[in-house]
């Protein structure tokens, strides 16, 4: 398990994992996932390879009602921001 | 950058990295039993050796896990003394186990049919070391080892043993194991780790404390928990991987209720 310093970003190195799932029984948010058939551990990488290539992930490519968004953390408070003062406001969002 | 020539082609590898990983990289298969990247090189399969030569060096047959490369180090990975001498290493396992379908697949790649070695050993350990060194060197635990009989007097592995006493139950030693001579094994309470077909160790499983559910040892939990910090040692609490999900998710949004046990 690793965390690339230019964007924060944690991921598997799967030719480095040897299965002992000590993330698995760290981690308070359940995130990393045992893959019974290769012995290693999964985790969202955010699809850092398409990131990479200035893609988005598959997920939010792909998610069919646009429920899905890629964002920047700065992004998202100010989406949050203009959302709850438009509740407050009675605004339709 | 190192610039060295692996059956004639030419192979850009970084500083410090091994034959094997140089090869690997540029698409040339070596065979080994006993290399794990997160473990680096042991050297004991005698599989991934490799005709070397270049300057400063004696033209020689190593393990190609084990060599770092260097400008103008010349390699062959598949010539005929190479291939005969892996033959040879594959006759004396085949000689020394109880065939794997991962050997079988080795000994068909390599033509060998019959070994012309007798043995007794009835149990399909390869003595690859994985076992040992990953609990030593990655979960710092250190319950297995060599061992030889009393008899034995060249000091010469002929098996693998537990210390049950200190082992702590992750099960780690069966997932790496490539023919399968250590396996793990849960039941409703308990964890049996089982080494070459007998119980070696046995565990009570802990149950999740939120849906029940044994997940886990007590002693591999304690172990997690002494590598965290301070602050994540008392938010620690001892759930399922599928109740930490739901128990953090509901905590922030309130929308996803724990699972009833």
């Amino acid at each position: 398990m690793q965390k690339r310093a230019k964007d924060g970003i944690v991921f598997v190195d799967a030719s480095l994992c040897v299965g002992c799932k000590s993330c698995i029984t760290a981690c308070p948010w359940g995130v990393p996932q045992w893959d019974k058939t290769t012995g290693k551990v999964l985790k969202c990488d955010y699809c850092k390879n398409r990131i990479d290539k200035g893609l988005k992930p598959a997920c939010v490519t792909k998610c069919t009602a646009h429920a899905l968004k890629w964002i920047s953390a700065a992004e998202a408070s100010e989406l949050k921001r203009v959302q709850y003062a438009r509740e407050i406001a009675k605004e339709p969002v | 950058m190192t610039t060295l020539t692996i059956n004639g082609k030419e192979i850009q590898a970084s500083a410090g990295m091994t034959v094997l990983e140089a090869a690997r990289q540029g698409g040339i298969e070596i065979p080994t039993l006993c290399y794990l990247k997160a473990l680096g090189p042991f050297g004991v399969c005698r599989l991934c050796i490799v005709e070397a030569n270049g300057p400063g060096l004696i033209p020689s047959i190593l393990p190609s896990c084990n060599l770092k490369v260097f400008n103008g180090l010349v390699i062959t990975t598949d010539s005929t003394i190479i291939h005969e001498m892996r033959r040879t290493m594959i006759e004396l396992l085949l000689a020394s186990t109880r065939l794997t379908e991962s050997l079988r697949e080795l000994a068909i790649k390599f033509g060998v049919e019959t070994s012309g070695f007798t043995t007794t050993k009835q149990d399909p350990c390869i003595l690859c070391g994985l076992c040992v060194r990953v609990c030593r060197d990655r979960i710092g635990v250190s319950a297995l080892s060599f061992e030889g009989s009393n008899d034995n007097e060249n000091v010469v592995a002929e098996e693998i043993r537990i210390n049950k006493d200190v082992c702590i139950g992750c099960g780690t030693c069966a997932n790496i194991c490539p023919v399968q001579t250590i396996k793990l094994e849960d039941t409703e309470s308990e964890r049996k780790i089982i080494l070459y077909g007998s119980v070696a160790s046995r565990f009570e499983l802990i149950k999740c404390d939120m849906c029940g559910v044994p997940h886990t040892t007590q002693k591999f939990v304690e172990s997690v928990v002494s590598r965290l910090d301070e602050d994540q040692k008392k938010g620690f609490k001892n759930l399922c991987p599928e109740c930490a999900r739901h128990y953090y998710a509901n905590s922030m949004t309130g929308q996803f209720p724990a699972i009833e046990g």
